[in-house]
């Protein structure tokens, strides 16, 4: 195989992966970002700058 | 030129748009956490369009379609280098997922852990110094880019700069990280789609067998074999492999992404699923960078010499009228005018710097005499390099897309700047000065500090960007201020995960010896080549690390390994 035939091969499977991996971001990334909006607005922080996480003490 | 009403309508849409989500997000912004990793929620697929938007700016195109046009389809060894790496990095969780099970914020804070504090402020420094020397030429590269595509004349290219940084410093100092999550979601599609528009211009307009007769033709046989073209073979090959790998798992604006995963099998997954965009990231351009070449060359006209005008004379009368006339030709877009005196000029010179090498020993001004002209002439392909593809992309674009595609670059840009901002700055605030300081600063204090900081960096790229002229083509200067502290940081911390021995002042060795040979590229009177600068930069730290270890090993070491293994347990590790 030539380095011209490699070439080829990279490229347009590079295309091919990016069109095909974007449409996949696009589409499964929306129902992610739709539930970070629906996220809870978080609770303040404490004096020492550490906020309260699930599973601290007391949770 | 033809970017009418509606592309420029539908570029401020999306800009607005954009803006307007990261401002939302503003409100779920309560801790450094939320600020600076998004307190670990991210999924894979909102990961993956933050990463990707986050590492393709302007910038990225603009750089690897110039080495496309520079080195042909040679280029793209380097973005097989990259789809292996990242792929290797996403399946092994190598470094990324012993630094995420720690719970780190940012890189320097595991050097603090696991070194000492010295060692985290000096990381800090050469990362800092490192981060912002590559940013600072982002806005000039970028700023050409739409000077050209939209039609803005050539002086208001500074101006162009200013809106650019200070559209993405708006929401990146307002929003942090959460904003950058939720706006780089909808920059990555818009990114995606003008990254297909052109692509598809490319090969639709031009052509692939096109594309490859004009490698074929213009880089008179070279432009396809990587090994015998880049110049550097080997050596240049088994840098990038280091320095990507590097990348791929402690670059602060890379890492960030696997501190914000939700947790480590996300990050691994979000890397193998970006492998696949890294590849495209880096071929995708460059082959814009080729259509380009075969664009101008088709519409080039041929230059001959004067009817009995010897080689040598053709070479000076080239060499005077490019030296008077390039510059203002290259505003004005004259690539195809420009491109075969460039070349020829180029031809002339590596003849008469062959014909003289027979002939034995010659004077320092008989070398000067073709030297200068080669070296001006590799200097000015190099310039038409940066400038061919968005050119090229004025010409192909029909209206309405052109403001698609516009409005895909200016996500991309942004997204970039705003992602880079907030890496470099998380490394100045936390890594440098606070530790200087020596007190904990309040959240509101971090966040009052990390703000303050992204405003000065700003400034300094402005500035930068102003000010210093790149040696040889961009894509090696951002990689070889990348490798100033990406080299000493990755054996560093490779070392303090995996060797017991390693010790603080090896990893202050590291840090020291590995910066100065990169060093030896970005300042051109030290002479060193690209590759030699990049592998002796990873040797000297390599070096420095094992010596400084063995000589000095720190007393604690142990006990610091045991803190370790514990924190990477989940026992201890908290952020402060």
């Amino acid at each position: 195989m030539s380095w011209l035939h490699l070439w080829t091969i990279v490229f347009f499977g590079a295309f091919g992966a990016f069109v095909v991996i974007s449409a996949l971001v696009a589409v499964r990334g929306y129902g992610e970002v739709r539930a970070l909006f629906q996220a809870p607005v978080p609770p303040p922080a404490d004096e020492g700058g550490r906020a309260r996480r699930p599973g601290d003490e007391g949770d | 030129m033809h970017f009418g009403a509606l592309d420029w309508a539908i570029t401020v849409l999306s800009l607005l748009v954009t803006v307007g989500l990261g401002l939302r997000t503003r409100r779920l912004v309560g801790r450094i956490e939320d600020y600076l990793v998004a307190n670990p929620g991210m999924g894979v697929y909102v990961g993956t369009a933050s990463l990707v938007s986050t590492e393709i700016g302007i910038i990225t195109y603009m750089y690897q379609a110039q080495f496309g046009f520079l080195a042909g389809f040679s280029a793209f060894v380097v973005g097989l280098i990259t789809i292996a790496v990242c792929f290797f990095v996403g399946k092994t969780g190598f470094v990324m997922t012993r630094l995420r099970e720690m719970e780190v914020m940012t890189v320097p804070e595991y050097l603090e852990r696991r070194y000492s504090r010295s060692v985290r402020v000096l990381a800090g420094s050469m990362m800092a110094l490192g981060g912002s020397l590559n940013l600072g030429i982002f806005p000039l590269i970028e700023a050409r880019f739409l000077t050209i595509t939209t039609g803005i004349p050539p002086r208001y290219v500074t101006w162009t700069m200013a809106v650019l940084l200070l559209t993405a410093l708006l929401y990146t100092a307002l929003g942090g990280m959460l904003s950058l999550m939720v706006t780089n979601y909808l920059q990555y599609v818009l990114l995606a789609a003008g990254t297909v528009v052109i692509t598809s211009a490319c090969l639709y307009r031009i052509g692939w067998t096109a594309m490859t007769r004009a490698v074929a033709t213009s880089l008179h046989g070279r432009g396809f074999d990587p090994f015998a073209d880049l110049g550097v073979g080997p050596a240049f090959i088994l840098w990038q492999v280091l320095l990507w790998t590097a990348l791929m798992t402690v670059w602060q604006s890379v890492a960030m992404r696997s501190f914000s995963a939700r947790d480590t099998a996300t990050g691994r997954k979000l890397f193998m699923l970006t492998s696949g965009l890294f590849l495209g990231r880096a071929v995708l351009p460059m082959a814009w960078g080729i259509a380009a070449l075969a664009f101008f060359t088709a519409r080039a006209s041929p230059v001959a010499p004067l009817p009995g005008e010897t080689p040598r004379a053709e070479m000076a009368r080239m060499d005077e009228s490019l030296a008077r006339g390039f510059t203002r030709q290259l505003e004005e877009g004259r690539v195809a005018s420009l491109l075969p005196q460039v070349e020829r000029l180029d031809v002339l010179a590596q003849g008469e710097l062959r014909a003289r090498r027979p002939a034995g020993p010659v004077s320092a001004e008989q070398a000067a005499a073709a030297e200068g002209p080669a070296r001006r002439a590799q200097s000015m392909r190099e310039e038409l390099g940066m400038v061919a593809m968005p050119w090229m992309v004025a010409a192909l674009i029909p209206t309405g897309w052109l403001g698609l595609v516009m409005a895909g670059m200016l996500a991309a840009s942004v997204s970039t700047y705003a992602g880079y901002f907030l890496g470099w700055s998380a490394v100045i605030s936390q890594d440098v000065v606070s530790p200087l300081l020596g007190r904990e600063l309040s959240t509101a204090g971090k966040l009052r500090l990390t703000r303050a900081t992204i405003v000065a960096l700003t400034a300094f790229i402005m500035v930068w960007s102003l000010v210093y002229h790149v040696p040889g083509p961009a894509f090696f200067y951002l990689q070889v201020t990348a490798n100033l502290f990406m080299a000493p940081t990755l054996v560093t911390i490779a070392a303090g995960l995996y060797w017991r021995r390693s010790s603080s002042t090896g990893a202050g060795l590291a840090y020291v010896l590995g910066a100065a040979a990169s060093l030896g590229y970005l300042v051109p009177a030290f002479g060193l080549d690209v590759a030699t600068a990049g592998n002796l930069s990873w040797g000297l730290a390599l070096l420095g690390l094992v010596a400084g270890s063995l000589v000095r090993p720190d007393r604690q070491g142990h006990e610091r390994s045991g803190i370790h293994s514990r924190a990477a347990r989940g026992g201890l590790g908290a952020r402060r």
